[in-house]
C-alpha cells in the first residue's frame, strides 16, 4: 500500500520520451529546429536532460554542429560532461532517437508532462495560499490563485503561436462574423447608451430574441447563426422582465434561448468573470447583455473615471 | 457583450451629445468596438438610433426604431430606416439628420445646413426644424460670436 501511494507522488514524467527527443537532436540538425521554440530546458524532469539540452542548443544558436564530438567537447568544457553520463550516455541516446519527424510527437509529450508537473507546483502554491491567508481578502487570494494557475503552460511558444505574417493573415479564413449584420459584431464589445426611458432594455431584450430565434433585428438587421443569449438583468425585476417578453411575443426559440439572471447585487469585475465562467462555458452565449451598466460596477469603482472602467473591463475583454 | 448604458443627467457639460454624456465616456468609447446611441425624437413612439463608433465596418447611417402597440397588446420594435426626404417628407428627415449629426457633438447652423442640403432641403426647411426641436426642448441653441452653435439638451 505504501509502495501505491509512493508511487503516486512520482511527478509525472516520461524519461522515454526525453531520451527520444534528445537522440533525435543528436542525430539531425532538423530536430532541432522543430522543438528549440518548442521546449525549454526546465521542461526535462532528468536534471542530466536539463543540462545536455541546453548544450545542444547553445551549439545550435551558435551555428556549430551538432553531434557526439562537438557535444562532448561543449560539455567538457563546462565540467558537465561526467554528471550527464559521458560518452556511454551519449551513445545511448544516439540509438534511442527517432526520426527527425517524429521527434515534434516525443517533445510535446515532454511539455505535457512539464506542464502537468507545473499545475502540481501551482496547486501547491495555491494551498500554501489558502492555509496562510489570515485576514486577507479572498477575493484577492482567489486573484492570485487564477493567475498561479494560467502561468502554467505559458511560454514563449505562445507568443510564436500568435505572430503570424501578413501573407499568412491573408490567407486565413479568419474574418468577422457578424451578430447582427454589419452593425453588432460577434464576440466584441458594443454598448448601447441613451437616456432614461430610452427604451435600451427593449431593444436589448430584442436582439436577444433575435440572437436566439435567429429572426431579424428590428425586423430589419439580419442575424448571423442563431445562439444562446444572457440577460443579466439588475434593474427591472422578474416581474417586469415577463410583462416585456410577452409584449416582445417571444417565441419557443428565444423563450429556450435566452436565459435571464436576476441579481440586483451582481457586480462586474474579476468576481463576476469568475462566477459567470462555468455557466457561459456551459451554454456557450452568443450574445450577452447586461443591464446596465451603472448599477454593475464595482462597490467604490467609479463611473466617470476612466481607470476604474479599465479596471471593470479588462478582465471581461 | 452588450452593456446597456444610461446617459448621465443633462446640465452637467457644455457638451451634452451621447458620446459625452457617457459615463467614463472616453475609457468606454476606448474599449468599445461599437457604440449605438438611443435618442429621442419629437414623435413619443420613435427612437433614433446613432451609431457613433464602429471599429469594425463602417458606420451605420443613422435609422429610427419605432415602438408601436401591436393589435394582440404587445410591442413590435421595428426599424424605420434611413432618413430620406422621399419617404418621411423633407421636415422629418431634417430633424432625423440633424438629431443624428448632433448626437456625436455640438454642430454650427452651417454645418448643418450642409448635412439637410445632401438631401435636397432648403436652408428656410431646416432653419423652421431647428426652431421646432428648440422649443421642444430637444436641443439648445446657442451663439458664440457670429457662430450659431446647437446641441442636444
Amino acid at each position: 500500500m505504501s509502495d501505491l501511494l509512493a508511487l503516486e507522488r512520482i511527478p509525472p514524467r516520461s524519461l522515454e520520451a526525453e531520451m527520444a527527443t534528445l537522440g533525435a537532436m543528436l542525430t539531425e540538425r532538423e530536430a532541432i529546429a522543430r522543438v528549440v521554440d518548442l521546449l525549454e530546458a526546465d521542461d526535462f524532469y532528468n536534471p542530466q536532460h536539463q543540462s545536455l539540452y541546453r548544450a545542444m542548443v547553445d551549439l545550435f544558436n551558435d551555428s556549430e554542429p551538432v553531434d557526439l564530438v562537438t557535444l562532448q567537447a561543449r560539455l567538457q568544457d563546462r565540467g558537465q560532461l561526467e554528471q550527464t553520463g559521458g560518452t556511454p550516455y551519449l551513445l545511448a541516446l544516439q540509438d534511442a532517437a527517432p526520426t527527425a519527424a517524429a521527434v515534434g510527437h516525443y517533445a510535446r509529450i515532454v511539455r505535457e508532462k512539464a506542464t502537468l508537473r507545473g499545475l502540481i507546483r501551482a496547486a501547491g502554491e495555491i494551498r500554501n495560499m489558502a492555509q496562510t491567508a489570515g485576514d486577507e481578502d479572498v477575493d484577492t487570494i482567489l486573484d492570485r490563485c487564477e493567475q498561479e494557475i494560467a502561468k502554467v503552460g505559458q511560454r514563449g511558444a505562445d507568443l510564436d503561436a500568435a505572430v503570424k505574417t501578413a501573407g499568412e493573415v491573408m490567407a486565413s479564413e479568419s474574418v468577422v462574423s457578424w451578430l447582427a449584420d454589419r452593425i453588432i459584431p460577434r464576440g466584441r464589445l458594443a454598448f448601447l447608451a441613451g437616456p432614461d426611458g430610452a427604451g435600451k432594455s427593449f431593444v436589448g431584450m430584442a436582439l436577444c430574441q433575435s440572437c436566439a430565434s435567429g429572426l431579424p433585428w428590428l425586423g430589419h438587421f439580419a442575424m448571423g447563426e442563431p445562439g444562446p443569449a444572457i440577460y443579466i438583468d439588475c434593474e427591472m425585476g422578474e416581474e417586469i422582465v415577463n410583462e416585456r417578453l410577452h409584449a416582445l411575443g417571444f417565441g419557443d426559440a428565444a423563450k429556450a434561448g435566452v436565459h435571464f439572471i436576476f441579481d440586483p447585487d451582481f457586480r462586474l469585475g474579476s468576481e463576476f468573470t469568475r462566477a459567470m465562467r462555468p455557466f457561459v462555458r456551459s451554454i456557450k452565449p452568443a450574445l450577452i447583455v447586461v443591464d446596465c451598466l451603472g448599477l454593475m460596477l464595482p462597490d467604490g469603482a467609479d463611473g466617470n473615471s476612466n481607470a476604474d472602467m479599465r479596471q471593470v473591463f479588462r478582465p471581461i475583454k | 457583450m452588450l452593456p446597456i448604458h444610461h446617459f448621465r443627467k443633462t446640465g452637467q457639460l457644455t457638451d451634452n451629445s451621447p458620446n459625452a454624456r457617457m459615463r467614463g465616456a472616453s475609457q468606454l468609447k476606448d474599449i468599445a468596438n461599437v457604440v449605438l446611441t438611443m435618442n429621442p425624437t419629437r414623435d413619443e413612439a420613435e427612437r433614433l438610433i446613432v451609431q457613433t463608433k464602429a471599429r469594425i465596418g463602417k458606420r451605420n447611417p443613422p435609422f429610427t426604431v419605432r415602438f408601436d402597440s401591436t393589435e394582440a397588446g404587445g410591442l413590435s420594435l421595428d426599424c424605420g430606416g434611413e432618413p430620406d426626404s422621399d419617404t418621411l417628407g423633407k421636415a422629418k428627415t431634417a430633424e432625423l439628420l440633424m438629431l443624428g449629426a448632433l448626437a456625436g457633438g455640438q454642430r454650427t447652423r452651417k454645418e448643418l445646413l450642409a448635412i439637410t442640403a445632401h438631401q435636397r432641403i432648403s436652408e428656410k426647411t431646416t432653419d423652421n426644424v431647428l426652431a421646432e426641436l428648440a422649443n421642444a426642448n430637444k436641443i439648445e441653441r446657442d451663439e458664440v460670436g457670429r457662430e450659431v452653435i446647437f446641441g442636444l439638451l
